[in-house]
């Protein structure tokens, strides 16, 4: 297991000879990793490595479809998330998908759900707490005048944006990015890059991406994987200019840099 | 700019171009889509047209081809000229026959990968040999020697990679003016997709080719010239306008225009 | 390690996994249901079968060339008098639609502006909710005629250039397989034109884009791309059909008579199976006599051939999904090399050399415009025959409608110029109430349990049940509506007696019931799925658990085509024949029923008692019932359709 040192950080997550299922097929094979507190980690690879996967593990996304199961530990923590009720994991770990997915709700609505099923009644509190997810996500005064309005009415970085938002109110303890970028175009990427960027220090986030540049500019910890293995787990500018495994360094150096 | 740019071509500019584009603008049911685009696409090279989403490049992509007159209410104005023939005289066919076209996700037919091939040549009423060309197109993509021993198997038994070479090669067939290309590499991951690149580096020596595409690292690497399209707003409306087009070291390194700086630069910080 | 077996099993003690249970447990008894109604029918009718069957030898019933349950001597019961009927009228009705079926249904998908295609497909799909009643009526008054005095002498005169005595022998009986075959055959075009359109449709734009881009034309592209991709769609389409026609009762039982004779000639008297069963049920036998019985062996052998095609057409439904629909690249475990050296291909290339091929794309286009002539004809012979046959009911019953008409007894009218259908409208308000009463519970929460909760289960057998019960689902819809008649018989009016006061309001509403649940299980299924994954995930992923994304994001979502597939069902039941001339509704009753345990009319039932009239005046009532009728539908048709149009928000998540 490879183990990083750095004074300043604290591990928020663990995940201890991990495997995982599809049926009979290990989708994911004894991977060990660690995601350290306030950071953000990328996960990069190439199609069907299992890095989508491995996000989905810590939501326990997996869950909802038949057939799958999990070995091995995903400490949060020094609780294994794996033997936690997969809604109390969902209630701790926020999630952004690829495309963006608003609720077919106004833009209120949209954050105001997921703390209402947190048991939050007082509209004072749902309120401010709303309004300082959209601050967070940096939408804030895009949408100020019109919470009212449909989600939809919003624009494809915009709706990410409030995707962002919405995970963000409940202030999760770790937040999953599925490619968040894929389907925006480069300026609403580059909007959402910053806003990640900006959440360094307050949020630990763990990121799957298609975009090598994308890794390098955002990410504090890059984890490479290739068919359902975790190859190397290092510092961004490890990985990149410096990695320890051939494997690592002929998938980075494919795309130019 | 942390990319890599290709040697700057001498001969732009010196043949005819293979299509010119004069005030075109393409609207969708009475909206504006793209406006007043005049541009020259040269010859046996390759051209990379980028810009922000709904900037219009794929729509004047397709316009080339005329693929858009399979959509109703598209309409085109202006003058768009292949080889000096306003390609709207022309017959649609021939249109489609002269400029090739390949996609943003692979789309071969649901039938063997020879079949993929052979059933444009037929249609066309190919007079050489079916069997030839078929070799010969899966020879220029480099699929040919990964494929020979399973032309009759399916084409979607093939990688995602692999079955966009095939449809490269379908269009190769036709022996095409131009081949357009419409972000041919976003549904492929790094490694299918550098595997393409290398071969449009080597296919724009003998072919017109014009890519659409979103990855400015992709057109840095592959093109010879680029075209880039901004997005206007007007009271609401968006629409597409050509904002310059040049030499790939010009657009990247000495854009004449602040948009195309502010564009070519905002994803490297 | 940890296994999703042993999560799953695990209780909580919070308060919103009780809920959570609550709710899987109550949907899935719901789900239940579906199955207790296959076993109740099976049960039924294999031991009124097997009553059957002891006084009459399953050999006699293969071989004996006579069917006369009447007679007191010498009863025959041979099946295949009644199976060669079916197998001529279905045939018949085939050869029209499956040709005009297919050519509509590729014209709407790929050729029809789309202009004209929100007139054209309503048009055509309107057909199918026209109760079959009223277009066995307009068969057998209109048509019929129609062909006897204008059409067969025209025939004659043809053929007798060739072969005058052949000619000479041809005539028209006024009942007759012919025009029952052509009705079907009309009614069935819009069946065979949708799930072909569909078929066609769900092919992934980007072939059409790839054969265009290759120079093929529209037609090209068709026949050589889409028709191929398409074609376990299309042989599906034509097996789920032929199952609709085997069934189709209303129709051949009033257009195409009630002889059962061994015959083959397609110009005379006929009794299908269905339209025997409807007839036998009308002369009321008593429920133990042999007579009753073989309307329940007659009923399983309709009900057994529309299963084994049912599942055959689902079958190769299935195939098709998973061969075109599913997105296919090959998961190779070894990545692409991105450093192989590129072959030379300088002699290769042979770019813009045009004349390697010929031109004759004049000659390739005009097959294009040849096949829309063609569909344009074919819609305009559909579209002719829903005009024509309205038209007719119109100008028939338009005198006799008025406010009286709609709101007197007919027991209050001296003579039949006075007549009224308060009691059937009444009726049949009630018979809706008492269906719908039972079935969207239990229909909405089934579907409910079998989209968003069975697939969801983490067990090995879930995902199998689950597939058993969608074939299961797909051959209830699919059972002739005329067998649920015979259900309700057996066990509402009969079995559950001491409840239900044998053949009243209630046993009417429930067996109506048992026959819109399979569609409003599959109306709430299909809307269920169509509510994007990513949707469910969103909700997921703020820690909701299932009942919550069901109940505050899946459900509101999926509302309106849910409350759409509900109205189509009530037009359904509103215009369902069959089943209620089985169960025994009255073709008079002098009073408006004031509680479920009454005697009752209904409209449809209505329209076939007075159109078979021979006094001319309740002839013409009848035709304003249908004119009543008709107006209901439509209203309602046109409601559902709204509703669905307005769900096309959703599609821009």
């Amino acid at each position: 297991m490879e183990v990083i040192q750095d004074q300043d950080t604290q591990v928020k997550a663990q995940v201890r000879n991990f495997s995982f299922f599809y049926g009979k097929n290990k989708a994911i094979k004894d991977v060990n990793l660690q995601v350290l507190d306030c950071k953000v980690t990328s996960m990069i690879g190439p199609s069907g490595c299992g890095k989508t996967t491995l996000l989905r593990c810590f939501n326990r996304m997996h869950d909802l479809y038949p057939g799958t199961h999990y070995e091995g530990e995903i400490l949060l923590e020094s609780q294994n998330l794996l033997a936690l009720d997969p809604i109390e994991v969902r209630m701790r770990i926020g999630m952004v998908f690829q495309k963006p997915n608003p609720f077919p709700k106004s833009i209120f609505e949209n954050i105001a759900y997921g703390l209402r099923i947190r048991g939050i009644k007082d509209k004072n509190v749902i309120n401010e707490r709303v309004e300082r997810a959209l601050r967070d996500a940096a939408i804030w005064d895009e949408v100020k005048d019109r919470l009212k309005d449909m989600a939809f009415n919003l624009s494809g970085g915009q709706q990410q944006r409030l995707c962002i938002a919405r995970a963000l109110a409940t202030d999760p303890e770790i937040l999953l990015f599925d490619e968040p970028t894929s389907a925006l175009d480069p300026i609403a990427t580059a909007s959402i890059e910053e806003l990640v960027i900006n959440l360094k220090g307050k949020v630990t986030i763990l990121i799957v991406t298609h975009n090598m540049q994308q890794a390098v500019r955002i990410s504090d910890y890059t984890a490479f994987m290739y068919i359902g293995e975790l190859v190397e787990f290092n510092r961004t500018d490890v990985i990149f200019n410096n990695a320890a495994q051939q494997r690592t360094r002929e998938y980075v150096s494919g795309q130019f840099g | 700019m942390n990319t890599q740019i290709n040697e700057v071509r001498s001969d732009i500019g010196e043949e005819a171009p293979a299509f010119r584009l004069e005030k075109m603008s393409i609207a969708y049911s009475g909206n504006v889509a793209v406006s007043g685009v005049t541009l020259n696409i040269p010859q046996k090279q390759l051209m990379a047209l980028i810009g922000p989403s709904g900037c219009g490049k794929s729509t004047i992509l397709r316009s080339l081809c005329r693929l858009n007159d399979l959509i109703p209410g598209v309409e085109v104005s202006g003058r768009i000229s292949l080889f000096h023939e306003d390609i709207r005289q022309m017959d649609a066919i021939a249109v489609h026959r002269r400029v090739g076209m390949v996609f943003q996700r692979p789309n071969p037919f649901p039938k063997s990968i020879y079949e993929n091939i052979a059933l444009g040549l037929r249609v066309n009423g190919y007079r050489g040999r079916i069997d030839e060309m078929v070799e010969r197109s899966l020879q220029q993509v480099a699929l040919w020697d990964e494929v020979k021993d399973r032309l009759r198997s399916s084409a979607l038994n093939l990688s995602g990679g692999q079955q966009q070479r095939l449809c490269i090669a379908r269009a190769l067939s036709l022996q095409p003016e131009v081949i357009l290309m419409d972000e041919p590499c976003s549904a492929l991951d790094p490694i299918a997709s550098l595997r393409i690149d290398n071969l449009l580096n080597q296919l724009k020596q003998y072919y017109t080719l014009v890519v659409v595409t979103h990855n400015l690292q992709q057109a840095a690497r592959i093109s010879d010239s680029v075209a880039f399209f901004n997005t206007n707003n007007d009271n609401g409306r968006i629409y597409g306008t050509l904002a310059e087009y040049g030499p790939v070291v010009q657009v990247f390194s000495e854009p004449q225009k602040k948009e195309t700086y502010d564009y070519v630069n905002a994803r490297s910080n | 390690m940890t296994t999703s077996q042993d999560r799953s099993s695990r209780g909580s003690s919070s308060g919103q996994s009780l809920v959570e249970l609550t709710s899987r447990f109550f949907l899935g008894g719901l789900a239940f249901v579906p199955t207790l109604i296959v076993l109740a029918l099976v049960g039924l009718m294999g031991y009124e079968c097997f009553l059957f069957f002891n006084e009459v030898s399953f050999g006699d019933f293969l071989t004996a060339t006579e069917w006369t349950p009447q007679f007191e001597e010498n009863r025959n019961f041979g099946i295949q008098v009644l199976l060669v009927s079916t197998l001529i009228v279905s045939g018949i009705a085939l050869l029209i639609a499956v040709p005009i079926g297919i050519v509509i249904g590729i014209y709407l998908a790929e050729y029809a502006p789309s202009r004209l295609r929100v007139v054209v497909k309503p048009v055509i799909e309107s057909l199918t909710g026209i109760p079959t009643i009223v277009l066995g009526y307009f068969a057998y008054l209109t048509i019929s005629p129609v062909l006897a005095d204008r059409v067969l002498p025209q025939v004659r005169n043809l053929i007798g250039l060739f072969n005058q005595e052949f000619a000479d022998s041809l005539s028209l009986a006024p009942f007759n397989g012919l025009c029952a075959g052509l009705v079907i055959g009309l009614i069935s075009v819009p069946v065979v034109s949708s799930l072909v359109e569909n078929g066609i449709r769900n092919i992934p734009d980007r072939l059409r884009e790839g054969s265009a881009a290759l120079g093929m034309t529209k037609f090209e592209t068709l026949l050589h791309v889409l028709l191929p991709a398409a074609l376990p769609a299309i042989v599906g389409a034509v097996i789920l059909v032929t199952s609709r026609i085997f069934g189709e009762t209303m129709i051949a039982a009033v257009a195409g008579g009630a002889e059962t004779v061994l015959r083959f000639n397609p110009l005379e008297s006929m009794s299908t199976m269905s339209a025997y069963i409807l007839n036998a049920s009308l002369a009321t036998p008593s429920l133990d006599s042999i007579e009753f019985r073989s309307i329940f062996a007659v009923g399983a052998v309709l009900f057994l051939t529309t299963l084994v095609l049912n599942t055959a057409g689902n079958i190769t439904e299935a195939i098709y999904r998973q061969q075109v629909i599913a997105d296919q690249v090959a998961k190779v475990r070894v990545a692409d090399n991105p450093y192989v050296a590129l072959p030379d291909i300088r002699s290769l290339i042979v770019a813009g050399q045009q004349d390697g091929f010929r031109q004759s794309s004049a000659v390739r286009r005009s097959l294009d415009w040849v096949f829309q002539g063609i569909s344009l004809i074919s819609v305009f012979l559909v579209a002719a025959f829903l005009v024509w046959m309205l038209g007719d009911a119109f100008l028939k019953g338009y005198q006799q409608l008025s406010w009286a008409f709609l709101t007197s007894l007919p027991a209050s009218a001296r003579d039949s110029e006075q007549l009224g259908i308060a009691a059937p409208i009444v009726g049949s308000l009630w018979l809706m109430a008492v269906a719908f009463a039972f079935a969207v519970p239990v229909g909405v929460g089934a579907g409910m349990f079998l989209e968003e909760y069975l697939p969801r289960l983490r067990y090995g057998w879930a995902r199998k049940v689950n597939a058993g019960i969608e074939i299961l689902m797909a051959n209830l819809a699919a059972v002739p509506s005329i067998v649920y008649g015979l259900l309700g018989v057996e066990l509402f009016v009969r079995l559950l007696a001491g409840v239900t006061q044998g053949r009243t309001i209630l046993s009417g509403g429930l067996t109506l019931a048992v026959v819109i649940l399979p569609l409003l299980i599959i109306a709430t299924r299909s809307a269920l799925r169509d509510v994007p994954n990513s949707l469910r995930r969103a909700g997921y992923a703020v820690g909701m658990s299932s009942w919550q994304v069901i109940f505050f994001v899946t459900l509101p979502a999926a509302f309106p085509s849910i409350f759409s597939g509900i109205i189509l069902a009530l037009s359904t039941a509103l215009g369902e024949t069959s089943a209620l001339v089985a169960i025994g509704a009255k073709a008079f009753v002098s009073f408006l029923p004031e509680n479920v345990l009454q005697e009752f009319m209904a409209l449809p039932v209505q329209i076939y008692f007075w159109a078979t009239s021979p006094d001319p005046v309740t002839q013409k009532n009848g035709a304003a019932t249908i004119v009543v009728l008709a107006g209901i539908l439509l209203f309602l048709n046109v409601v559902a359709l709204l509703l669905r149009s307005g769900r096309s928000k959703l599609s821009r998540l």
